[in-house]
C-alpha cells in the first residue's frame, strides 16, 4: 500500500464506475456519470491534501541546504582571513624597511 | 660577520622550506571549476523544466473545471477547483501545492551556484597582490641591510614561497570547506530528491485522473456531427496531447532530478583531480537532463 492510497483508491473506483455507467442509461445511467465526477474531485483533493502532507515532510531537507550554503560562506570568510593575513606581513615588512632605512640614515 | 655566517644558513634552510612549499602549491593550484558549472547548469535545467510543467499542471486543472464545473447554474466561482464536502469547501488548486518542490529546486540550484563560485574564487588573485607588495618590501629590506649573499639571493624567493605558501593554505582550506559543505548537504539533497520525486507521482496521478476524466465527460456529450464534432476533437485532442506532455515530463524529470545526488557524491570525491578527470555519473547528469529538454521540445 502506497503513501498515497486514498487518491488511488478513490482514482480506481472512479474508473470503475465509468465502466458501470457505460451499462446504464437513463436517470441511473446519469447519477453514475455525476457520481463519477465527484470521485474525481476527489481523488483531486486527496491528491492535493497528500501534496500538502509531502510539502510538511520534506520542509528541514530544504532548511539543510540552506545551512550548506551559509557553511561555504562560512569558509569563504576564513579563507579571505588568511589572504589578508599575508597581505598584512606585506606591510609589515613595509614598516620595517622604512624604520630600518631611517635607522641607517638612508 | 660571524653572526652573518651562523644565520645565513638557517635562513637559506627556511627558504627551501618555503619553497618546498611553493612547489607543493604547484600540484594543488587548479582548483576543477567545469564540473561545478556542470552542476549548475543541469541543476537549472531541471528547475526551469519543472516550473514550465507545474504551469502546464495548472492550465490542465483549468481545462479539467471547464469539463466538470460546480453543479447548478453559473457562479463567479463555478470554475474554481473546489468540490463541497458536507458544507466544507474542499480545494484541489495544485499551483500554491507545487510551489514549495520548486523552491526547493531553487535551493538546489543556488546551493550549487555557491559551489560553483566557491570553487572559482581567485583567492589567488588576492594573494598575488600581497605578495607582489611582499617581494618590494624584501628587496627594499635586502638592499638597506649589510645581508649575507645568500640573504640577498633569498629576499626574492621569500616573496614567490610566501605566496605559495598562501595557496597551499588556501587551496587545503578551499577543498576541505568544499568536502565538509558537499558532504553536509548530501542527505538535504537525498531529501530534496525523494520529495520532488514524491511530488512528481501526485501530479502525474493528478494529470491522469483529469485526463481520464476528461475523456469520459467528452465521451458523454452528445454533439452532432459537423463542424461542432471538429471543435470537440480538437478540445479532446488538446487535452490528451497535454497530459501525456506532462505526464512525460514529470517521469523524465524525476530521472534527471535523481541523477544529482551520484553527480554531487562524485564531484565531492573526485575534488583532487583536475578537470581532465572523466566523471560519468556526472556525464549521465548532463544526459538526463538534455533528454528533459528534448522531451519538452518533442512534445510541444
Amino acid at each position: 500500500m502506497s503513501d498515497h492510497a486514498l487518491a488511488e483508491g478513490l482514482a480506481g473506483l472512479a474508473s470503475r464506475v465509468d465502466n458501470l455507467s457505460h451499462f446504464m442509461a437513463g436517470a441511473e445511467g446519469r447519477t453514475l456519470e455525476d457520481q463519477e465526477d465527484r470521485l474525481a474531485k476527489l481523488t483531486l483533493v486527496a491528491i492535493a491534501v497528500d501534496m500538502d502532507a509531502t510539502n510538511a515532510k520534506y520542509r528541514n531537507a530544504v532548511k539543510r541546504i540552506q545551512a550548506a550554503i551559509d557553511a561555504i560562506g562560512d569558509a569563504d570568510r576564513k579563507i579571505q582571513n588568511v589572504a589578508q593575513v599575508i597581505a598584512g606581513v606585506a606591510k609589515a615588512l613595509d614598516v620595517a624597511e622604512k624604520l630600518l632605512a631611517k635607522a641607517a640614515g638612508v | 660577520m660571524k653572526n652573518e655566517r651562523r644565520i645565513a644558513p638557517a635562513g637559506v634552510r627556511f627558504l627551501v622550506a618555503l619553497v618546498a612549499l611553493g612547489a607543493i602549491c604547484a600540484g594543488c593550484a587548479s582548483m576543477p571549476t567545469g564540473r561545478f558549472d556542470t552542476l549548475v547548469a543541469a541543476s537549472k535545467g531541471v528547475e526551469t523544466s519543472t516550473a514550465q510543467t507545474d504551469a502546464d499542471l495548472v492550465k490542465l486543472t483549468r481545462r479539467f473545471m471547464m469539463f466538470s464545473p460546480a453543479p447548478g447554474p453559473y457562479r463567479v466561482d463555478s470554475f474554481a477547483p473546489v468540490v463541497e464536502v458536507g458544507g466544507a469547501r474542499l480545494d484541489f488548486d495544485f499551483g500554491p501545492r507545487l510551489e514549495p518542490r520548486q523552491a526547493a529546486l531553487g535551493v538546489l540550484a543556488a546551493y550549487t551556484e555557491v559551489l560553483a563560485a566557491f570553487a572559482r574564487k581567485d583567492y589567488g588573485g588576492e594573494l598575488d597582490r600581497a605578495t607582489h607588495s611582499l617581494g618590494g618590501s624584501v628587496q627594499r629590506l635586502a638592499g638597506h641591510v649589510t645581508a649575507s649573499a645568500a640573504a640577498k639571493q633569498g629576499a626574492g624567493v621569500l616573496a614567490t614561497a610566501v605566496n605559495g605558501l598562501g595557496h597551499v593554505i588556501t587551496e587545503r582550506m578551499r577543498r576541505a570547506a568544499l568536502r565538509k559543505a558537499m558532504d553536509d548537504a548530501a542527505p538535504g539533497i537525498a531529501a530534496i530528491v525523494t520529495f520532488v520525486k514524491e511530488i512528481n507521482v501526485l501530479g502525474a496521478t493528478a494529470a491522469t485522473t483529469m485526463r481520464d476524466q476528461m475523456i469520459r465527460k467528452a465521451n458523454s456529450l452528445r454533439v452532432a456531427d459537423g463542424v461542432a464534432r471538429l471543435q470537440l476533437n480538437e478540445v479532446v485532442e488538446g487535452v490528451i496531447v497535454e497530459s501525456n506532455a506532462i505526464l512525460a515530463h514529470l517521469k523524465q524529470e524525476s530521472t534527471a532530478v535523481e541523477a544529482i545526488a551520484p553527480a554531487h557524491a562524485e564531484i565531492r570525491d573526485a575534488i583532487d583531480q583536475d578537470d581532465r578527470a572523466v566523471l560519468d555519473k556526472l556525464k549521465t547528469l548532463v544526459a538526463e537532463v538534455k533528454r528533459l529538454q528534448g522531451v519538452y521540445s518533442s512534445l510541444k
